[in-house]
């Protein structure tokens, strides 16, 4: 079960760098942005067909996978273990 | 059926990540801060070529005149270089366009048909002022504070700039580059932009309207070129001296080393 929380701010670490993740929401879909320097990642939980769900980019980019999995699967974690 | 990232998602699920992506493509514009000295692209209104619409694309910001031939011979125009004879050229990053001189210099021919507007929805601006070390003596650098500024009554405003498409015959690629247009300080701007006093052309809506679309006379230009936005129609906010690593880089700050603004 996902927290309500809004607009927190928690770090989240991609090959020994530590990056600030906020999460949001904005018209009823929840996301996350990361900040890397000077650009911004933007990730979401999204639900297959199937009912799987699984972590993207927004917008969706299949380069980044590797590395949104990894954030994705921290971003889980610390939802979890709140 | 709707696939996005690769995975197959039902149709409600495509539309709330579409719909997602223009949140973020907004949210991208909300936080970003450009830096100059970055040489990154910026988003800029120009017209749109063969007719009387506009259009929103990204630009290079850094003027680049045409006879620059590659990316090397850019970067030693910007940065400077050191010649065979060891002699230091000094380097031009372009970046702002002086108003008074807009029509005397490489700028000339973009002013008179390459105009453009770089919404904006604030600006930073360092002012320097001179403390006292622990020494009990002033220091020879003066510190530097810095400025978040913006329009009152505008969330987003148009500053005026001039535009250049640059071929780079090594990739045969054109890049759209721009300088930024300032004018003389106002009162408020003096006080900040202590070093240099000015500040960049931001037009209301008639003269951005102008500048954009109508054919100026060089007089024209030069008078919306120098046109100085008012000291009463802006908001100065002081920020953290490492702003732009924090996460919330407006947060406001007091310096009890820094004098109290006047907006007159």
């Amino acid at each position: 079960m996902e927290s309500n929380t809004l607009n927190e701010v928690f770090a989240l670490t991609f090959k020994e760098g530590a990056y600030s993740c906020k999460r949001l929401e904005k018209n009823g879909s929840i996301f996350y942005v990361v900040k890397f320097n000077s650009s911004y990642l933007y990730l979401t939980k999204a639900f297959a067909q199937d009912g799987g769900a699984f972590w993207t980019s927004v917008p969706a980019d299949t380069k980044l996978n590797h590395l949104v999995f990894e954030l994705g699967k921290q971003i889980d974690n610390y939802n979890k273990n709140k | 059926m709707c696939y996005y990232n690769g995975r197959k998602v039902t149709r409600t699920e495509y539309i709330r990540l579409k719909e997602l992506e223009k949140t973020v493509a907004f949210l991208n514009e909300e936080i970003a801060i450009f830096k100059g000295f970055d040489f990154n692209d910026f988003p800029v209104l120009r017209l749109k070529a063969g007719s009387g619409e506009t259009e929103r694309i990204d630009m290079e910001w850094g003027f680049l005149p045409p006879y620059l031939k590659s990316r090397e011979e850019v970067k030693r125009f910007r940065s400077g270089y050191k010649d065979a004879g060891g002699k230091w050229h000094n380097g031009y990053p372009c970046l702002n366009a002086t108003s008074e001189e807009l029509l005397n210099n490489i700028y000339r021919d973009a002013a008179l048909h390459r105009r453009c507007l770089i919404p904006s929805n604030g600006f930073y601006e360092w002012m320097h002022v001179q403390v006292v070390g622990k020494s009990g003596k002033l220091l020879k650098t003066p510190e530097k504070f810095p400025y978040l500024i913006q329009m009152k009554d505008h969330e987003e405003f148009y500053m005026a700039g001039v535009w250049q498409p640059w071929i780079d015959t090594e990739t045969k690629t054109t890049v759209n580059t721009f300088s930024l247009i300032t004018t003389v300080a106002n009162t408020l701007m003096k006080q900040i932009h202590n070093s240099k006093e000015r500040m960049p052309t931001i037009l209301p809506g008639d003269l951005a309207d102008a500048w954009l679309h109508k054919d100026l006379s060089d007089q024209e230009i030069l008078d919306i070129a120098n046109y100085q936005a008012a000291s009463a129609e802006m908001k100065a906010t002081p920020l953290h001296k490492d702003f732009l690593k924090r996460e919330n880089p407006h947060e406001q700050v007091i310096y009890k080393e820094v004098p109290e603004l006047v907006y007159g």
